[in-house]
């Protein structure tokens, strides 16, 4: 029987300095995305209407932007086909990869983030970690978004 | 999530949303609720 060793510690890596934000930002942009800034609700639904002023269908999560329908309006994944926008907050932000962390509770019902045919994400600047192993730090899957942070 | 749905298998020709969405705009906007 081998003897039981412990697990390897996890190091801390050397990370570029800077501002996440910017980082963030940038690596958004490599990725096709597109960061906007906003101070208040009433400015995110004037970038909302700026950005789609076509959209008739938008579904929104967000007590922030009013969409036309809500989450709990869906009784089928399959009635978001017609989505034009939908609308989530993200937990957080990924300085490394410009990437948006978002769970089953944040999008509510799985399909608004893949049969939108445009997403809004609202993200606190605040948010914004590092990299993964600071994002890996920050989920919890074995708990509720509510009692994630 | 990292940007909008993307590939280039056809062609490499870059096609957005083709999975999902066309298009992923990031709204800085503070969570109130958090405080």
């Amino acid at each position: 029987m081998p003897k039981p060793v412990g697990h390897p510690g996890i190091p801390t890596f050397e990370r570029p300095a800077g501002d996440l934000k910017a980082r963030f930002e940038e690596h958004l942009r490599l990725a096709g995305g597109a960061p906007h800034e906003v101070s208040n609700a009433a400015e995110a639904a004037s970038k909302l209407a700026e950005l789609h002023p076509g959209a008739s269908a938008l579904c929104s999560n967000v007590p922030e932007l009013r969409g036309t329908r809500g989450p709990e309006t869906v009784g089928d994944p399959h009635e978001l086909a017609d989505v034009d926008v939908g609308v989530v907050r993200a937990q957080f932000g990924v300085a490394e990869s410009g990437a948006v962390w978002l769970t089953q509770e944040d999008l509510i019902v799985d399909a608004l983030g893949f049969l939108s045919q445009h997403l809004i994400v609202l993200l606190d600047p605040q948010q914004i970690v590092a990299d993964m192993h600071d994002a890996y730090r920050r989920v919890r899957l074995d708990r509720p978004l509510t009692a994630a942070s | 999530m990292m940007g909008p749905s993307a590939t280039a298998d056809v062609e490499a020709t870059p096609v957005h949303g083709g999975q999902g969405a066309r298009s992923l705009n990031i709204l800085f906007l503070a969570d109130n609720r958090a405080a």
